[in-house]
């Protein structure tokens, strides 16, 4: 089991794919929550340490974006990874500069793109890093 | 204990049978539940709970024999100051959770130090119900009902929580194991049921494109359970590559994967069974006042739009056989995609619906003004997946072409020789003397 303590915070309205989250997840070693809204996991206290957000792009009520946006307007910047199950043309605008990744899921590209966010190598400026399904 | 002493006495009579109807409800949902919704059953207990017992939130937090943490939480409008970043401190009850019974919390003062400490902003949180989830023996969870305010809570509230997590607990347990306490035929009557809601849901069609919607949302159902089942898939793996294989985890994964599998063939068993053609319903249509029906369902779109739509329908066409809903979709699809095709370019928006017979045949022709078919495409455009939207699906002609088929139809598509392009359908009339004959061979 590799020595990471990173905590991966799951927000995606569907609870199959949370579970196969979560334990994908926790198989590659990290600390997971889930949780199945945006404002569920507002309720939470903020997480501290090393940590990063799984983000479910289009969920009902508060979209994956829109998250993003209270988080950051609270000051919170918490590492965050775009998923989602649709393509990315609508959202373009949406989604700022953080990765996204096209369900479903690759599980090395998630852990890649997880450690990236929280240490930083994601790309922050220029042209937003996007993994493409293949 | 003077709880409930400011109510009326009806109310007071009444409160408990009332509680008892909302988890009565509660618990044949979640007996019902197919595993991938789940979670929104759970979300809609605890609002329901949350209301009944006008608390400001409802939540559950559970953990797994891996340790990853499930949230769900209900909360009062207006109660959830997000931008401020709020949290109700419960989620850290799970750290040293020593909740072995039922902890009834009337003031601040009684709850327990840890989430007290968490809850942020601490005004939030002035009374609580915590009751632990109790699976096997093994505390694995707790379910919370708070509010803002002190507050005694009436033992019928606090019984009524248990009763929830009692449910909750054994939902959860269910989800775990390998067997299932649903029943078949409990199982059949939910997916009859879902059936007839898909095509309740075609049926009240209005004004935009169903078959394009039914395309995505087939696409995104059956993307779900095969994201889940992927990443089920791919956790098996690691967990059975370690050094000491977590068999467990491998025998849970492997349990979910086969759940979403059932799901993904659900999706597809209930699409089969919307076009299947005997479960489609036949009867004698005429296609004037079918079409008229579209137009009239798409009308503010084609308003909206700026688009000019013509009807040239005669008066006296012979009846088609055939499924209204379906047919239906077939002709709104078509002019849909016309719409599209006018207001693309800068020419005339200009529709045009024709109905005529010939050869025994009932046809119906949708013409528009826009920039037509390029050669290459006209042979593949009802293909499936093929599409030159910007954000199609490239389902939808396909879809009508199978529809048209399973009646015994054709439908081809040309270009006009002076702009825009011709889709064409034809369906084998209903002569009177089939009609006399009663309609069998």
């Amino acid at each position: 089991m590799p020595a990471r303590a990173r905590r991966v915070f799951v927000i995606d309205d569907d609870h199959s794919v949370r579970r196969g989250l979560a334990r994908l997840l926790a198989a590659a070693g990290y600390r997971v929550e889930t949780f199945e809204s945006g404002p569920a996991f507002l309720e939470r206290s903020p997480p501290r340490g090393e940590h990063c957000l799984v983000v479910d792009v289009r969920m009902p009520g508060m979209s994956g974006p829109e998250l993003r946006d209270v988080l950051r307007a609270a000051g919170r910047d918490s590492p965050l990874v775009f998923i989602t199950a649709h393509g990315t043309d609508e959202i373009e605008e949406d989604l700022g500069m953080e990765t996204v990744l096209l369900k479903p899921i690759e599980a090395d590209l998630l852990v890649h793109a997880i450690d990236a966010a929280i240490t930083g190598l994601a790309p922050r400026s220029g042209k937003r890093q996007r993994v493409a399904r293949h | 204990m003077g709880v409930g002493a400011n109510k009326s006495r009806a109310q007071r009579e009444s409160e408990p049978a009332r509680l008892a109807g909302l988890l009565r409800r509660i618990s044949s949902e979640l007996i019902r539940a197919p595993h991938h919704s789940l979670g929104n059953t759970i979300d809609g207990a605890l609002a329901r709970l949350g209301e009944a017992l006008a608390a400001d939130r409802a939540l559950v937090v559970t953990r797994d024999p891996y340790g990853s943490v499930e949230h769900h939480v209900w909360a009062r409008r207006g109660m959830n100051g997000h931008a401020r970043g709020t949290s109700n401190g419960v989620d850290s009850l799970l750290g040293g959770l020593e909740l072995d019974h039922t902890l009834v919390c009337r003031t601040r003062k009684q709850l327990p130090a840890p989430v007290l400490q968490d809850a942020n902003p601490p005004a939030q949180l002035g009374s609580a119900i915590l009751v632990p989830l109790h699976n096997g023996g093994k505390t694995e969870g707790v379910l919370a009902v708070t509010a803002r305010a002190p507050r005694s809570w009436a033992p019928t509230a606090v019984k009524a929580t248990e009763q929830l997590a009692d449910m909750l607990a054994a939902g959860l347990d269910r989800m775990a194991s390998q067997s299932s306490l649903v029943k078949e035929q409990e199982k059949r009557l939910f997916a009859e049921a879902e059936t007839r809601r898909l095509r309740d849901q075609i049926a009240h069609a209005g004004r935009v494109s169903m078959l394009g919607e039914l395309a995505a949302s087939l696409a995104h159902e059956l993307n779900q359970p095969l994201t889940a089942i992927y990443t089920n898939a791919q956790a098996a793996h690691r967990f059975l590559d370690r050094k000491k294989p977590v068999l467990g985890e491998v025998r849970a994964a492997l349990h979910d994967l086969g759940q979403d599998c059932r799901r993904a063939g659900d999706v597809l068993g209930r699409l089969r069974q919307m076009f299947r053609r005997h479960e489609t319903e036949r009867v004698s249509l005429a296609v004037g006042p079918l079409i008229e029906h579209v137009l009239k369902l798409l009308h503010e779109d084609a308003v909206t739009r700026g688009v000019e739509v013509l009807l040239d329908a005669r008066g006296d066409l012979s009846p088609v056989n055939g499924d209204r809903v379906q047919l239906e979709q077939v002709v709104m699809n078509l002019l849909v995609n016309a719409f599209d095709a006018v207001t693309g370019g800068a020419g005339p928006r200009e529709v045009i619906v024709r109905a005529s017979e010939r050869n025994g045949s009932v046809e119906v022709a949708v013409l528009d003004t826009g920039r037509g078919i390029a050669r290459a495409d006209l042979e593949r455009i009802f293909e499936p997946f093929f599409t030159r939207k910007p954000n199609g699906m490239g389902m939808g002609l396909a879809i009508c072409r199978s529809i048209v088929e399973a009646h015994g139809g054709r439908i081809g598509a040309r270009n006009r020789s002076e702009r825009g392009s011709i889709f064409e359908l034809s369906l084998p009339a209903i002569t009177s003397a089939q009609e006399s004959a009663g309609g069998t061979p």
